[in-house]
């Protein structure tokens, strides 16, 4: 059993966040040292290597695990999935907002503005939007398992913009670029390519760890929430046997 | 600084802040509620 001086830490989130700091470490070193400035956008292309794969961390990985966990909600009333959801929600609006930041600070050197109302950049800040808003219904005053369907169902919902976000560079002209890399053809430097890998592979740990820690805490808080009932129960029933 | 540096140094550097920021605060309210909740409701901890 965990001691409550560990917190929601445990051997294996332990060894994940040494392991995920150590990937950190490597990857920083490529990203801002070891990997060579682009002919063109120089070292603004060092952004390239954090905001993608904040993207794919966002987008696919935290907001799917959101819609499949609500989905399994629904379906089976899971709590574990339920809590699952709202965490990986939770984290995947702030790797939203990493996209966001970053992607504004790249635009400004390659387009010369940080905004612009492109189709991509749009829909994206709408999906941050939306799954804010999801996390606005997971605070709301009303019984847990009806806020729990509602924000499952608008947590499906928003997923499906997601689908917005993946194709509006091919559905509408935009200022945005297509795929980052074509695996049939890949034309980057190895050490930019090996760089790009690390970020993924580093926010990709970062998010599992945070992903474990955030559902601990969802569940020692509905836990305290049912004990503190179950103890206004057991309250209610000694007032009512005197 | 020149190059893009402008914008890469405070690009990463709110990534990492904020990351930082984010864990300390799981870290510290896990803590608290672990201290709140009896044991035997401590299940999924391990």
């Amino acid at each position: 059993m965990n001691d409550a001086t560990l917190g929601t830490a445990s051997k294996v989130t332990t060894r994940l966040g040494f392991l995920t700091l150590a990937v950190g470490v490597v990857f920083l070193a490529y990203a801002l040292f070891i990997s060579p400035p682009e002919i063109s956008q120089a070292d603004s292309v060092r952004l390239f290597y954090i905001h993608v794969p904040a993207a794919i961390v966002s987008l696919y990985l935290a907001f799917g695990v959101t819609a499949v966990g609500s989905a399994i909600y629904l379906w089976k009333g899971s709590q574990f999935w339920d809590l699952v959801a709202w965490a990986s929600a939770e984290i995947g609006v702030l790797f939203c907002a990493f996209t966001l930041v970053t992607g504004m600070l790249w635009g400004r050197p390659t387009w010369g503005v940080y905004w612009t109302w492109d189709a991509r950049l749009t829909s994206t800040a709408i999906t941050f939007i939306l799954f804010l808003g999801y996390l606005a219904v997971r605070r709301l005053d009303m019984p847990a398992d009806v806020r729990s369907r509602r924000a499952a169902v608008l947590g499906i919902i928003s997923f499906l913009n997601v689908i917005i976000v993946r194709y509006s560079v091919a559905w509408w002209r935009s200022l945005h670029q297509g795929a980052t890399l074509n695996p049939a053809d890949i034309q980057i430097d190895d050490s930019m390519l090996f760089s790009f890998f690390l970020g993924a592979v580093f926010e990709s740990l970062v998010f599992a760890w945070l992903l474990i820690h955030r559902f601990r805490i969802g569940w020692l808080e509905t836990q305290l929430e049912s004990a503190g009932i179950d103890a206004a129960i057991e309250e209610r029933r000694a007032e009512g046997a005197q | 600084m020149s190059n893009g540096w402008q914008y890469v140094v405070p690009g990463y550097g709110f990534v990492f802040a904020v990351l930082g920021a984010y864990s300390f605060w799981l870290i510290r309210r896990g803590k608290q509620l672990a201290k709140q909740v009896p044991e035997e409701r401590r299940r999924f901890l391990d």
